[in-house]
């Protein structure tokens, strides 16, 4: 304890007054004479025996009362020692860390699940009325509840929380989102991360929060276990195994490691090798796996064994196609035998000549005097190349499969009539079509492969307002898109093929239509085929995505549970799977050697086992003075003077007027 | 008093509108107004009685005899003269005026009250005694005597102040007297009781020879009530003390100690066919005395 003004402590000897005071009054009593002194003395006897206790109480409590009074007088305080356990109501962040890394076994649990009963521990350990916010710092870092008062949502959100994580790090990125979700916060704020501070997820001294924050470093798994892990695994068409790919591993471990690696698909194991890890402590093998593109699994899973301390880095899923084939039906406005001179012969060439990584697109022409009902089923995307106009009936189908969530291109030439397209499917296209004007403009903004591409005619084009456009110098729409319903549909002013515009003789055509096809297609643009644990993927709105862990997800624009290593399926139209991508581990997520607890500020390192601050116990001191007072002023009035005293006194001493009569007695038997 | 009287005239005139009667009957040399258990010359008639030989034929009722025809004598009481001793504490304790001074020493009380009574008993031609004692009978007593003169002697012995210091032995003294007292007759005590050992046993022998016993218990008022006078050290007179006064519940506890003393004197004087009578100094002796003597009675 200690004292604000250390002078006011002289006042404590006030305290002594009481007992002076009365040592005083014995010395100078004046002496008095007294014949009943005798019953005086045994009235003092009594006294004592009765009172003894109560003077001495009486003593002590006006020897506390100034005691107390000059006590607080020195404004005494207490420095006490905030912990995150000690029962205060305190706005507590807790940051968990979900990485990867946190998964690895430490005797019979993962330290993820001993952070997670710590963090269930501290929220339980907090006083009602606390507020509780939990930050997952596996990347991103997410803010899992916010500050609440109501405890119980930390606890579920704790509880339902993943048991297995392939996330990076980031530590910095979950501690300012901490800092943030205190502002504000109404209590004394505390900062509790939970991490096993790992080389890899070091923090700088600075990011952690200053004064006004405790903050508490809990570190899990004090030592690095050894750790074996797949670096890296990708899967390549082997052009002298024909039927097969090859799947190249690339591990590490420790030096002189014996490893083998399985290659699997559905628990069935497909390949294996073994290496031993050179000085380096890096190792690689090839695995040859039968696969055909007609093959309807997508991918294999390569795994490590023996299994070490962390698994999740001891497999790998590895893609081998990333999607079902895109299903393109071109109908032919203008044909001809001579491919250079048909209407699609550039985009049907094109079209084979597309990556073979990506899904493959499997296209289909007809004429457009052939175009029917029935040719439109089992097209994704419908190409109406210098189509003059579909018929009302097929104008409805269009119109019915794009909302459904089919696609529609439709490109210019001079067998279009735009009067009859703005009448058959003038709801549907982003743009209404005019006439056909020469603009000999190069086609800005410059796409990869068509920065010198000219346009020489197109159609007049006049996009709606929520349409996407592209034009040409002089500000002519040459690619306009939209969407109707679930489907999307695009306009391209010019010609498929050389007739009006140098396009198709340019290598960025192929680009151009792989882009727009795909963008077509039900799923849009295809995700990359792979990505890291953590990262978003773009997808469009509505898009539905299949977890590893099987749990159906519908996308708002972007994929964020991309927490778990695995195949995503980007579903189509009928649920079956359009796109297929997969989620890797961070490679560094496989160092598990401890990093440095940062260099926290004093406050923070003071903080450590709780936060350092004055509570001041003046008012206190004065309450405990002015109940000392209030009970000796009941005592002293309210004190063992018994009301029969008084009577007896009165008896004892008569009356002048009465007392001869009433006190004196016969003897027995006189008269 | 301050003529060396202990009794005032206007003490001594209201005193003599009271009579002593002792309802005793005592024995004594001359005939006065007190009965006696020796039957004779009288106008009081007690019984008749059949005569016999021998009996004072003067004193046969003939009327009886004319109703009855048979011969009885008509019995008279013998009225004698009374022998009082009075007893008066001279204790250092009886020397007290009080803390606030004003009033009589409990002494000064006690020798007027006794000297009410010897004035009453010599008016009406009783014999009186006096005699002093702290812790035994001091030598001036005076034997009973019944001549007017003698009054001046009691009043001398009576006013005689306690010596400082002096303690008390009631027993002692009381035992003295009733070695010296004789004859049955009135023994009246005045005195404060403050004896440790309070020795009123003896008063019982008193009672058993006869005697009339009349205990004046004298306390001060500032005994009786202890008016507070702020803290001080009271010692005692005969040694007592000292103790260390603070008023509070100190006062009420003596005040339920002194009622258990006149309880417990009151009881023994009582216990031992004594009369016991209270008599603070702040009352008026004829007012006591009248509480004790009955109107002088028409004879």
């Amino acid at each position: 304890m200690g004292f604000g003004s250390l002078l006011a402590l002289l006042g404590v000897a006030a305290a002594a007054l009481p007992v002076l005071i009365h040592l005083m009054r014995q010395r100078d009593l004046p002496r008095l004479t007294l014949p009943t002194v005798a019953l005086l003395e045994r009235a003092v006897t009594e006294s004592r025996r009765r009172f003894r206790v109560r003077d001495r109480f009486l003593l002590a409590l006006r020897v506390l009362a100034l005691a107390a009074f000059a006590l607080a007088a020195a404004r005494p305080f207490v420095v006490v020692r905030r912990s995150f356990d000690d029962g205060q109501r305190a706005s507590l962040a807790v940051v968990l860390d979900d990485s990867m890394s946190m998964t690895r076994r430490d005797g019979g649990t993962t330290l993820l699940e001993e952070a997670r009963q710590r963090a269930l521990r501290a929220v339980a350990d907090t006083a009602p009325g606390s507020e509780v916010a939990v930050v997952l710092a596996g990347r991103p870092p997410r803010l899992l509840v916010p500050r609440t008062r109501e405890r119980e949502l930390a606890t579920r959100a704790l509880r339902a929380l993943p048991d297995q994580s392939a996330r990076g790090t980031d530590l910095a990125g979950a501690i300012d989102l901490a800092k943030r979700a205190l502002a504000g916060a109404r209590h004394a704020r505390r900062l509790l991360v939970l991490s096993d501070f790992a080389a890899h997820a070091s923090i700088a001294d600075a990011q952690l929060p200053g004064h006004g924050v405790a903050v508490a470093l809990e570190r899990f798994g004090e030592t690095a276990p050894p750790n074996h892990a797949i670096v890296d695994a990708l899967a390549s068409i082997d052009p002298t195994r024909a039927g097969e790919v090859s799947v190249r591993v690339l591990v590490r471990g420790a030096p002189g490691e014996e490893l083998t690696v399985l290659a699997e698909r559905d628990g069935v194991e497909l390949a294996r090798a073994q290496t031993t890890l050179d000085d380096s402590a890096a190792g690689s093998v090839t695995l040859h796996v039968a696969f055909t593109a007609d093959s309807e699994v997508p991918g294999l899973v390569v795994r490590l064994t023996p299994e070490d301390a962390l698994p999740a880095d001891d497999r790998r899923p590895v893609l081998l196609r990333a999607g079902t084939a895109l299903r393109v039906l071109l109908v032919d406005g203008d044909p001809s035998p001579s491919r250079n001179e048909d209407e699609v012969g550039f985009l049907s060439r094109a079209l084979d000549a597309l990556p073979s990584e990506r899904a493959p697109v499997r296209q289909r022409t007809i004429d457009a005097d052939a175009l029917s009902l029935d040719e439109l089923d089992g097209a994704d995307v419908i190409v109406l190349a210098n189509v003059p106009a579909p018929s009302s009936a097929v104008a409805r189908a269009l119109a019915e499969r794009v909302r459904g969530g089919g696609g529609l291109w439709v490109s210019g030439g001079a067998k279009v009539v735009p009067r009859a397209y703005r009448a058959a499917l003038g709801d549907v296209l982003p743009a209404e079509l005019g006439a056909a004007i020469p603009v000999d403009a190069p086609v800005l903004p410059p796409r990869p492969g068509l920065g010198s591409a000219r346009v020489a005619r197109l159609l007049v084009l006049e996009p709606h307002l929520q349409a996407k456009v592209e034009r040409t110098a002089g500000d002519y729409p040459l690619d306009v898109r939209g969407t109707y319903g679930r489907g999307r549909v695009a306009l391209w002013a010019s010609t498929l093929d050389d007739d009006w515009t140098d396009v198709p003789y340019h290598p960025g055509f192929v680009a151009l239509l792989d882009e727009v096809l795909r963008d077509l297609g039900a799923g849009g643009q295809p995700p990359p085929a792979r990505t890291t644990a953590g990262s978003p993927v773009e997808l469009p709105t509505g898009t539905r995505v299949r977890l590893p862990n099987g749990t159906l997800v519908e996308i708002d624009g972007t994929l964020s549970e991309t927490g778990q290593a695995g195949f995503y399926a980007v579903l189509g139209e009928s649920d079956e799977p359009r796109f297929v991508f997969t989620v890797v581990p961070p490679a560094d997520e496989s160092e598990l050697l401890p990093g440095p607890l940062p260099a926290v500020s004093d406050a923070a390192r003071e903080s450590a086992g709780g936060e350092r601050s004055r509570r001041p116990l003046d008012r206190w001191w004065f309450l405990l003075g002015g109940l000392c007072l209030l009970l000796e002023s009941v005592l002293r009035q309210r004190g063992p003077r018994p009301g029969l005293a008084k009577g007896t006194a009165s008896a004892a001493a008569p009356a002048p007027a009465s007392h001869a009569g009433t006190s004196s007695t016969e003897p027995p038997g006189a008269t | 008093m301050g003529d060396g009287r202990p009794l005032d005239p206007e003490t001594a005139r209201r005193v003599a509108a009271l009579a002593l009667r002792v309802d005793q009957a005592v024995e004594g040399v001359l005939t006065g107004m007190h009965r006696s258990p020796h039957r004779g010359a009288s106008v009081v008639f007690v019984e008749h009685r059949e005569y016999r030989p021998g009996d004072d034929p003067r004193l046969l009722d003939w009327k009886a005899f004319a109703r009855t025809d048979r011969h009885v004598i008509k019995r008279f009481e013998q009225e004698t003269q009374l022998r009082a001793t009075l007893l008066i504490d001279r204790s250092a304790s009886m020397n007290w005026d009080g803390w606030s001074e004003r009033g009589p020493s409990k002494h000064a009380h006690a020798a007027e009250l006794l000297a009410a009574i010897a004035y009453l008993l010599i008016r009406q031609g009783d014999a009186v005694g006096v005699a002093g004692f702290d812790t035994a009978l001091h030598d001036d007593a005076l034997p009973p005597r019944s001549r007017p003169a003698h009054l001046d002697e009691v009043f001398g012995r009576l006013v005689r102040r306690p010596q400082p210091e002096a303690r008390t032995d009631l027993a002692r003294s009381l035992r003295e007297v009733t070695e010296r007292a004789g004859r049955r007759g009135l023994v009246a005590l005045a005195s404060d009781l403050l004896d440790p050992r309070h020795g009123l046993e003896t008063l019982a022998q008193l009672v058993a020879r006869g005697h009339r016993v009349l205990v004046f218990h004298v306390m001060h008022r500032d005994e009786l009530e202890l008016p507070d006078p702020g803290p001080a050290r009271i010692v005692g007179l005969e040694g007592e003390g000292p103790v260390d006064f603070d008023g509070g519940p100190l006062r009420d506890l003596y005040q339920q100690e002194l009622a258990a003393f006149l309880a417990d004197r009151q009881r023994r004087c009582t216990a031992a066919g004594a009369r016991y009578v209270l008599a603070p100094t702040d009352v008026p002796a004829a007012r006591t005395l009248a509480a004790v003597l009955g109107p002088r009675s028409r004879r």
